[in-house]
């Protein structure tokens, strides 16, 4: 069963220029500003180096970098075990636990401290931090950051009676790579999504890279699709991107082959079965070999090995066969369903999980046992 | 007697006392030590909590902590505080402002060393329910291989509950298994009143694993109903007015791009201030077509006018805020406009290879013209 896809690239500069835009002396936070970056929304979070964490604003329409100042160890070795979470989160908040939502979750890899986006259900935005066993509210009153606004190229959008526009670019992931944050949007009104890549440090003006997805479907039917989550990664020492899409098929794609205003192959290397949206995508040493790690809406934990996806040279061109629910490259089933949240802790992988008994515990699970 | 006498000694310390206090509360005329809630914004009912100690003593702003009642019964008289902003009102007096504010019929406890704890709850606030004032598309019947609906609310909602909240029923009355996405960000606008739901994209598409186990979520010919459940609690956490419905009969598959060309233009005449109007045959993407033209004139400005959709977004039409000249005008048109099934006038949905090989177009915009006579 194969499987094609066409990546359309639209770009506003050259992405590739920008990508060793770090080479300058200093820090990445020379730039930066102190006070309050006044965040809409939080709705993906990602660390890049020097403890500085990226927060993406779909509301405000920008990604805002936040010099954490937590850079040291904290000596977490040993892994976190939480219970309860969500009750923590509102007593911490002083709420009902049906109004929070905990919308994302990033562990700063110097401090191995975690932080969570969590919204209320009336719109409210905030950050957490843990602090071992217990969790802080982090202040965004007075914080060094650096802001970047998502320009949209064709932004003559219609506005509603009272002067607001009604379009939104929901950000679906966000993630940093080699001096590059990149960020994945959803359109509310058209069927589309925009791939940006910015240069970081952000400078005034902006290299921003779009990209539109396209696959077709056994080779029959071409059809766009939105990106939910992907994750940049160095296979054989080239840069890549693994993405999954909102219709399940996780395509690969490398970054070398991204060329301005051509249209670019991927490889849809798997539809991972149905009713089922992947929500975050790790990529791990186990061993001698590296694993993808992806946690679903309805599956459990998947595990798949990046040589089987560096391997799989067609596309996915047959039609599915039988009553098989998935296709492409094999994966395993870890023993972890409803992981809502999930990131790397050193050299463990910390789950927000939904137990049977209705807690919402976090925890690391160590290399064995994945 | 001794007894009695004693009781009356007592009596006599205990007035004097009193007296003491209040005297010292006439002599320095302030509110006595303690702590109190009170309303500080009426209009958007937010409440804040304030200890005042006695004059000469400084309120020390790590000593003053605010807990959810139930929180602070069930550690035992502590637990996790509230996080918020402590404002030093005066040396005496701190004001404690939480992160969140304090929500409706929820308990707090506030506390200082030294002082009554002070338990409060934040009373119910008279209000209007929120409503579902619009569903798009608003039309009976939608193709079966439909993209997205269109929730408009008159009030700002929660956010990330719509999954629970929504089901579509068939004519049995039977609940179809999962038709929306079930997709985190969920796509709002940005003052949370409008919601955009995709049916899941996975079966819709033609050969994608679920569509050929599933199908689409719906099938044509069947009547369905979407209901909207009265538990949905909008940003203040209130029900909804009541449960909506909405009912459609599914037609069969459009698979097919729109195309401008074959719409009917009514053209204005010179010097009026006649509406311009393009008609089409089918229903086409409710938010889509408010952003999807442009009016320029023969020097290539764009022409400021108001812009009205017709009934079932079958037409669209332009009252310009000047008159029309003479002359020939252009209605560019943007390419990402969608019909109900998320045919975009570029390329459809899902295109099949087999009947039409080869790149689609890639252009922005398409362009009508017309002539003003």
């Amino acid at each position: 069963m194969k499987n094609t896809l066409l990546l359309v690239l639209f770009f506003c500069g050259t992405l590739l220029s920008a990508s060793h835009a770090n080479t300058s002396e200093g820090s990445l936070t020379d730039g930066f500003i102190t006070g309050n970056p006044a965040i809409k929304s939080m709705n993906a979070l990602a660390f890049g180096p020097e403890g500085i964490l990226f927060v993406g604003d779909a509301q405000a329409a920008s990604v805002i970098a936040i010099q954490t100042k937590d850079i040291t160890s904290a000596g977490l070795k040993e892994g976190i075990n939480m219970k309860k979470v969500d009750e923590k989160i509102a007593a911490l908040l002083g709420a009902k636990v049906a109004e929070i939502q905990i919308v994302d979750m990033a562990v700063n890899p110097i401090s191995q401290y975690v932080y969570l986006a969590v919204r209320h259900s009336n719109g409210t935005a905030m950050l957490l931090k843990t602090d071992g066993e217990k969790l802080e509210h982090v202040s965004m009153e007075k914080v060094s950051y650096s802001k970047a606004a998502l320009s949209n190229p064709v932004a003559e959008d219609a506005k509603d009676r009272r002067g607001r526009s009604m379009r939104v670019w929901a950000i679906s992931d966000i993630a940093y790579h080699d001096g590059k944050v990149m960020v994945s949007g959803l359109s509310n009104e058209e069927f589309s999504s925009t791939f940006r890549s910015i240069a970081f440090p952000f400078k005034d003006k902006q290299v921003h890279a779009s990209l539109e997805i396209y696959h077709a479907a056994h080779g029959r039917y071409e059809t766009t699709s939105p990106i939910k989550t992907f994750m940049p990664f160095d296979l054989n020492g080239s840069p890549h991107i693994v993405a999954s899409y909102t219709c399940t098929p996780l395509v690969l794609f490398s970054m070398n082959d991204i060329k301005a205003g051509e249209h670019t192959k991927g490889r849809t290397v798997a539809e991972l079965g149905n009713r089922n949206t992947p929500l975050d995508i790790l990529h791990m040493q186990l061993g001698d070999e590296s694993y993808f790690l992806m946690n679903n809406t309805s599956r459990p934990v998947m595990k798949i090995a990046v040589s089987d996806v560096a391997a799989y040279k067609d596309y996915l061109t047959e039609p599915v066969k039988g009553n098989s629910e998935t296709a492409g490259v094999e994966y395993t089933s870890l023993p972890y369903v409803n992981v809502l949240q999930m990131d790397k802790f050193g050299d463990q992988v910390l789950m927000l999980q939904r137990k049977a008994d209705g807690d919402l515990a976090l925890f690391t699970t160590k290399k064995n046992r994945l | 007697m001794p007894t009695m006498h004693v009781v009356s000694l007592k009596s006599t310390f205990l007035l004097l006392i009193f007296s003491l206090l209040c005297g010292l509360q006439i002599l320095y005329g302030q509110t006595q030590a303690g702590i109190l809630f009170k309303l500080v914004d009426k209009e958007r009912a937010i409440w804040e909590v304030e200890v005042s100690v006695e004059e000469g003593q400084a309120v020390v702003a790590d000593k003053f902590a605010v807990y959810l009642a139930d929180e602070w019964k069930a550690k035992h008289r502590e637990g996790q505080s509230i996080a918020g902003r402590k404002i030093i009102v005066s040396d005496t007096i701190l004001a404690f402002h939480p992160i969140l504010p304090f929500s409706e019929g929820l308990t707090y406890v506030a506390t200082y060393p030294g002082l009554n704890t002070l338990t409060f709850t934040i009373p119910t606030q008279a209000y209007t329910p929120t409503t579902v004032v619009a569903i798009y598309p608003n039309r009976d019947t939608i193709p079966e291989n439909i993209l997205k609906m269109y929730l408009h609310f008159s009030a700002k909602m929660s956010v990330g509950k719509s999954y629970v909240n929504l089901c579509i029923t068939n004519g049995a009355g039977d609940t179809i298994p999962l038709p929306f996405l079930d997709l985190d960000p969920e796509l709002w606008n940005e003052n949370s009143t409008r919601l955009t739901l995709w049916f899941d994209p996975g079966r819709i598409k033609r050969d994608l694993v679920p569509n050929q186990l599933l199908g689409t979520p719906l099938e044509k010919g069947q009547t369905y109903t979407l209901h909207i459940s009265r538990e949905w609690t909008d940003a203040a956490g209130h029900l909804l007015d009541r449960t909506f419905q909405k009912s459609f009969y599914v037609s069969e598959a459009d698979r097919s791009t729109p195309l401008p060309d074959d719409w009917d233009i009514h053209t204005p005449t010179a010097q009026s201030m006649q509406p311009l109007m393009l008609q089409w045959e089918e229903s086409l993407d409710e938010a889509l077509l408010r952003r999807a033209f442009s009016v320029w004139n023969k020097e290539g400005q764009t022409i400021a006018g108001n812009i009205e959709l017709g009934q079932s977004q079958m037409s669209w039409s332009f009252s310009p805020d000047s008159p029309w000249k003479k002359g020939t005008y252009k209605i560019r048109i943007k390419s990402n406009l969608e019909d109900l099934a998320g045919n975009n006038l570029n390329r459809p949905f899902d295109r099949d290879l087999m009947k039409n090989p080869g790149e689609t177009p890639d252009t922005p915009f398409y362009w009508l013209s017309f002539e003003v006579k």
